[in-house]
């Protein structure tokens, strides 16, 4: 009779491990595709209604301050792909004329996040970050390729200003709240140390 | 003295019970015990190496070239598809660096073009005439009409489409010349189409040069890629001089890829002069392929093309051209 108990009580508890697995299965199975959906920092739209002060006239009429403050809370211009490209190209070939400017804002991770745009099944335009960080991942390699090319930056010059918000914008990225870019740009910085 | 050892055990004893009795093993069962697991690794390793024969075989550039002329679409279809897998593989170093083979391709890329050209040409006449009748009638033609003339033309610009990108996945430069009259040819009947073509061409020369870099010169190679080795080359450019005699467009060819592969003449078939022309176009998603493609040519075009695109505003339309087109 003891035996036989026994025999049940086995029984029952494997009867509940499957039941916990299948549960689980099932659970994994139903849920579909998720994605946590990238938060964004706040939207240019408080900013435009700053920029514009109807009771001056111009140069009043505009907040210049806003103006300027907006444009960097936006997508970049037209032909931002065409430009990146390009850029990178310049990067790897080691061209003296290498545009900074464009590089360091490559290099802006919120300014990709902007430009990467996805939309959703429910027609929420959200970032794309896959993408937006593949760009700044891509302009962290071009801007160590870039050194290699030691006669290129020598004709720069380290003091040069557009240069030195590349170099800012990399430590930017050494904060990343991603681990992968973050430590990108820990590597970068480390091997521009050392260059 | 060492101590006796035990008798070994034998039938001859009782064996303890609820146990069967012990019997030594005989030779054939120790044969068996290696014979058939052994006959099963043969039988499967004789299979394995006889399939990857018969896959090898039918990846021949003769074969290959036979099933893309075939009559029947089937065959030609799946050796279309065959082909487009093994010519990007790291193994298939030899078949993606044959210079005949290559110079066969170009052909039929050359007859592919002038056909389709002819075609569209023909098509748009059709389509004058359609629209000349039913204005006649006070009607006009709608969209879909139009669209469905051009559609009838999907199989044999299909066929540019992909003979293009198979050049583009070669290590020797042979398609330059027709990929770049491709990529600079910016008008024609459905703009659709030459839109296509230009980009499909630009990316087949960012390929080609990618992996004439890569696999034929060794730049910068990837883990898994194989590189030529300086025998293989010496036999490339010694078939392709014999090739580059004569007036033939196939002569043409091969005498405008020699000097890349040897180093020796001007900055690669001018492909930077190709790309710069084709960074001025209207289309900015070909500017930024263009861009792309300037990272694996050299040439004196190639910096200011770069600084130019540098400075890109976006100009122009971007077309959006989708499967149903």
């Amino acid at each position: 009779m003891a035996e036989n108990s026994g025999l049940a009580q086995r029984g029952l508890l494997l009867l509940g491990f499957m039941v916990v697995i299948v549960a689980a299965f099932s659970f994994v199975l139903l849920r579909g595709p998720q994605q946590q959906v990238p938060t964004e920092s706040h939207g240019p739209e408080p900013l435009i209604a700053l920029v514009c002060v109807p009771t001056a006239g111009l140069p009043g009429a505009v907040c210049w301050a806003a103006l300027g403050e907006l444009g960097e809370m936006l997508p970049s211009a037209r032909g931002w792909e065409v430009r990146y490209n390009a850029v990178v190209a310049l990067a790897r070939r080691g061209s003296a004329h290498l545009p900074f400017a464009v590089l360091a804002e490559m290099l802006d991770e919120q300014r990709q996040m902007r430009n990467f745009r996805a939309r959703l099944q429910d027609g929420r335009n959200v970032p794309d970050e896959a993408a937006a960080r593949r760009t700044v991942l891509n302009a962290l390699k071009a801007v160590v390729e870039w050194h290699k090319h030691s006669s290129a930056v020598q004709a720069v010059g380290g003091d040069n200003a557009g240069l030195r918000k590349v170099y800012a914008a990399v430590d930017r990225l050494t904060r990343s709240p991603n681990l992968v870019v973050r430590t990108e740009a820990e590597n970068v910085r480390l091997s521009l140390r050392k260059s | 003295m060492q101590p006796e050892s035990p008798p070994p055990s034998s039938n001859n004893h009782d064996a303890p019970r609820g146990l069967p009795p012990v019997a030594p093993p005989s030779g054939r069962f120790i044969a068996q015990l290696f014979l058939v697991p052994g006959m099963i690794v043969a039988v499967a390793v004789f299979l394995i190496l006889g399939s990857n024969y018969l896959v090898r075989s039918s990846h021949t550039p003769d074969s290959l070239l036979r099933d893309l002329d075939n009559d029947n679409p089937e065959i030609r279809w799946r050796g279309a598809h065959e082909l487009a897998q093994v010519l990007k593989r790291p193994e298939s170093l030899a078949l993606a660096s044959d210079p005949k083979f290559a110079l066969e391709l170009a052909e039929r890329l050359d007859r592919a073009i002038a056909e389709v050209r002819q075609a569209e040409k023909s098509a748009q006449e059709d389509l004058d005439r359609a629209e000349k009748e039913r204005a006649e009638r006070g009607e006009k033609l709608t969209q879909g009409q139009k669209d469905s003339v051009w559609r009838k033309l999907a199989n044999p610009r299909n066929h540019v489409l992909y003979l293009t990108a198979c050049l583009g996945d070669f290590t020797i430069p042979i398609g330059v010349p027709l990929l770049s009259d491709l990529a600079l040819t910016d008008t024609g009947p459905d703009v659709k189409a030459v839109t296509l073509r230009r980009r499909r061409a630009v990316w087949a020369l960012a390929n080609l040069g990618d992996n004439c870099k890569r696999r034929y010169l060794g730049e910068n190679p990837r883990p898994e890629d194989k590189t030529l080795t300086l025998e293989q080359k010496a036999a490339i450019v010694a078939e392709l001089k014999r090739e580059a005699s004569g007036t033939s467009k196939r002569a043409v060819w091969a005498r405008q890829a020699l000097p890349y592969l040897e180093k020796s003449g001007p900055a690669e078939q001018g492909v930077d002069a190709v790309l710069e022309r084709c960074a001025a176009a209207d289309d900015s998603y070909l500017r930024s392929l263009v861009a792309l493609a300037l990272n694996f040519w050299d040439g004196p075009r190639v910096e200011p093309a770069l600084l130019r695109l540098a400075r890109d505003d976006g100009h122009g339309q971007r077309l959006e051209i989708t499967e149903a087109d």
